[in-house]
């Protein structure tokens, strides 16, 4: 399986971004591939691609398929178990409490409501759980259980090495160029380069990029938005 | 590099430790929030199917961070950070706040039942909430810790014996194999940062740089070595080669080149058991001891805090000199520059901790310190000063 991972233009500077769904080989590719490792993850970018950008790009598709993994079964069933439970306490609990007025019936639930257990943590602030239990979980950028876990099954064969196909290098390389030419706001200029790759038939990276532009339009580019140097995005087909 | 093969090429899971320069001078092997995340979810992935992590040390300068020293430290700092990817696995800080939030509902609720005692059924439902909330909720906080840290004893144990903390650490082939890797971004913050840089102004230029994981450590400069922001650790100097036929039982272990595997003190008090010729080597290396309050690890020792040679013990029990093997390489003493050039004896590395050498002359043979200039300057082994009261050349480890 070959993934890739490219070294992109963004609003202040570059971007990795590992694309988590392999690329489709060619008729030829299966036969040219027979003999080499079972996967590997390919990286681009507009120059010489270091080896700490190899090792960054590994570490986040270790980090992708880690966290696609999640929560063992058995523990998922104990938490299904917990919540269905407290629910249904907390909601007798509450109903009772009505008739002693709103405020009982809100203690009530609060108290219920704290005794279940939090179905995820936020990782970026793994001390705010109330977070988890708020936010509907993103799922940009991960990857499915059955498909993190066929990803793990081959990493301990997993080779990163720099991206050596022309058409992609000459993709990297016409993006970059577009980049430095784009105006405007920083998600005019992401739109534009959302515009231009579906152009030229790389889709996946388009869809990489609007979805960086629908973020930005969102919430104005905060300094937050730079802190991961390499991300991870299970694109869209090719 | 010390112990495991160096690896051709990048191939396994990877763990990214970052050979960062510290404001100030010095630096530190780092691992940032992201790094830590990594690691977390490589327990997951190792859980699901073994594999062999590789570190890849990311450094601006390959040929300084490639030493077995650096190696070993950084084996230990991701040995280290292996306890705290629990906080992704076991949130003991989420079971706290919600302890402190069980707490003000229950002092809420005793205020309630002080100003507004009416109803029966509310006094009833009162005092049931704040029972509930003062024993229920603890012990369900326990079954809630129970039941995770069984999750995550899977993935922390795989690891960790992916990683060798689960045997000895000295068994060389325990030790995940270590890749230094060269990464551009961490030339263009040393070039711009300088002596007088804050860490605040570190933080900035590192978030300029696009380098936020390392800017969260500098921010909370060198505070805690372990904050929510990563975790970091002074990076040694490089090893002394030490050959094979030196090592003896009272030394540390060697790997498989003969180099020594150890920590910064062992690279310390080793190189002043081979020869206090030894000594001005250590001292030409970049130092750590310019970083702020970052604590040293446990056993590191720094050149500042070194007793002065003359606190050194009786050289009686040493083996003789003249078994020593004899060093090709070193430099005939005629070559040497004149004495004027020698190293201050007060600033020595600890030879407290040396092994004694037998026919090794007395210290206060050593040349006179008044002219002498700072250690930094010092030459190394193969320029040493000609101490003309020393013993011959030939207990001189073959540094050059």
């Amino acid at each position: 399986m070959l993934l890739e991972a490219y070294v992109l233009p963004d609003t202040d500077g570059a971007t990795g971004v590992v694309f988590l769904q392999p690329r489709p080989l060619s008729r030829e590719a299966p036969a040219a591939r027979r003999g080499t490792t079972a996967l590997t993850l390919a990286v681009y970018a507009p120059g010489i691609v270091a080896p700490g950008d190899l090792a960054l790009a590994t570490a986040a598709l270790a980090t992708a398929a880690g966290e696609g993994i999640g929560t063992a079964a058995r523990w998922r069933v104990r938490l299904a178990i917990w919540w269905l439970g407290g629910l249904a306490a907390t909601a007798g609990l509450v109903w009772r409490a009505l008739d002693a007025g709103p405020g009982i019936a809100f203690m009530a639930a609060i108290a219920g409501f704290l005794a279940l257990p939090p179905l995820w943590t936020i990782d970026d602030r793994p001390h705010q759980w109330w977070r988890g239990l708020l936010a509907w979980p993103s799922r940009r950028g991960r990857l499915d259980g059955r498909s993190a876990a066929n990803l793990a099954r081959g990493f301990a064969t997993i080779e990163t090495v720099p991206g050596t196909d022309a058409d992609t290098l000459d993709q990297v390389t016409a993006l970059w160029a577009m980049a430095r030419r784009a105006e405007g706001s920083p998600s005019s200029r992401l739109a534009a380069m959302a515009s231009h790759c579906r152009d030229r038939g790389w889709n996946h990276v388009g869809a990489w990029y609007a979805a960086r532009t629908a973020a930005e339009r969102r919430r104005a580019a905060s300094a937050t938005d730079g802190s991961a140097r390499w991300t991870t995005f299970e694109g869209a087909n090719r | 590099m010390s112990a495991g093969m160096p690896p051709a090429q990048l191939s396994g899971p990877v763990v990214p430790v970052w050979l960062a320069p510290w404001p100030g001078g010095g630096e530190v092997l780092l691992l940032p929030r992201e790094s830590l995340r990594a690691l977390a979810a490589l327990g997951a992935t190792l859980a699901s199917a073994p594999a062999t992590p590789t570190i890849a040390i990311l450094s601006h300068d390959v040929g300084a961070a490639d030493g077995p020293a650096i190696a070993t430290a950084a084996r230990d700092l991701v040995r280290r950070a292996v306890a705290t990817t629990v906080v992704h696995h076991l949130p003991a800080a989420i079971d706290g706040t919600r302890h402190r939030i069980a707490q003000l509902l229950v002092a809420t609720g005793v205020l309630l039942l002080a100003f507004r005692p009416g109803v029966e059924f509310e006094h009833a439902v009162q005092v049931a909430v704040s029972l509930w909330l003062v024993a229920a909720v603890p012990a369900l906080r326990r079954a809630w810790r129970r039941s995770i840290t069984a999750v995550a004893r899977d993935r922390i144990d795989a690891l960790r014996l992916a990683l060798g903390a689960e045997v000895d650490r000295r068994s060389t082939s325990a030790m995940p194999p270590v890749f230094v890797a060269h990464q551009p971004a961490l030339a263009t913050l040393v070039a711009r940062l300088d002596p007088a840089t804050t860490p605040r102004d570190a933080a900035r230029i590192a978030r300029d740089l696009g380098l936020a994981g390392l800017a969260a450590c500098y921010e909370a400069d060198g505070r805690s070595p372990s904050v929510s922001g990563g975790m970091w650790i002074p990076a040694p100097r490089p090893t002394i080669p030490v050959p094979a036929d030196i090592a003896s039982p009272d030394l540390p272990d060697t790997g498989p080149t003969g180099d020594v595997a150890a920590t910064p003190a062992d690279d310390l008090s080793l190189a002043a058991s081979v020869a206090p010729s030894a000594v001005p080597f250590l001292e030409t290396v970049r130092g750590i001891d310019t970083l702020p309050d970052t604590p040293p690890l446990p056993d590191a020792s720094l050149v500042t805090d070194a007793p002065p040679v003359a606190d050194a013990p009786p050289v009686a029990d040493a083996p003789p000199v003249t078994d020593a093997p004899p060093a090709p390489d070193a430099p005939p003493v005629a070559d040497a520059p004149p004495v004027a050039d020698a190293p201050p004896v007060a600033d020595a590395p600890p030879v407290a901790d040396a092994s004694p050498v037998a026919d090794a002359p007395p210290v206060t043979d050593a040349p006179p310190v008044a002219d002498a200039p700072p250690v930094t300057d010092a030459p190394p082994v193969t320029d040493a000063p000609p101490v003309t009261d020393a013993p011959p050349a030939t207990d001189t480890p073959p540094h050059a």
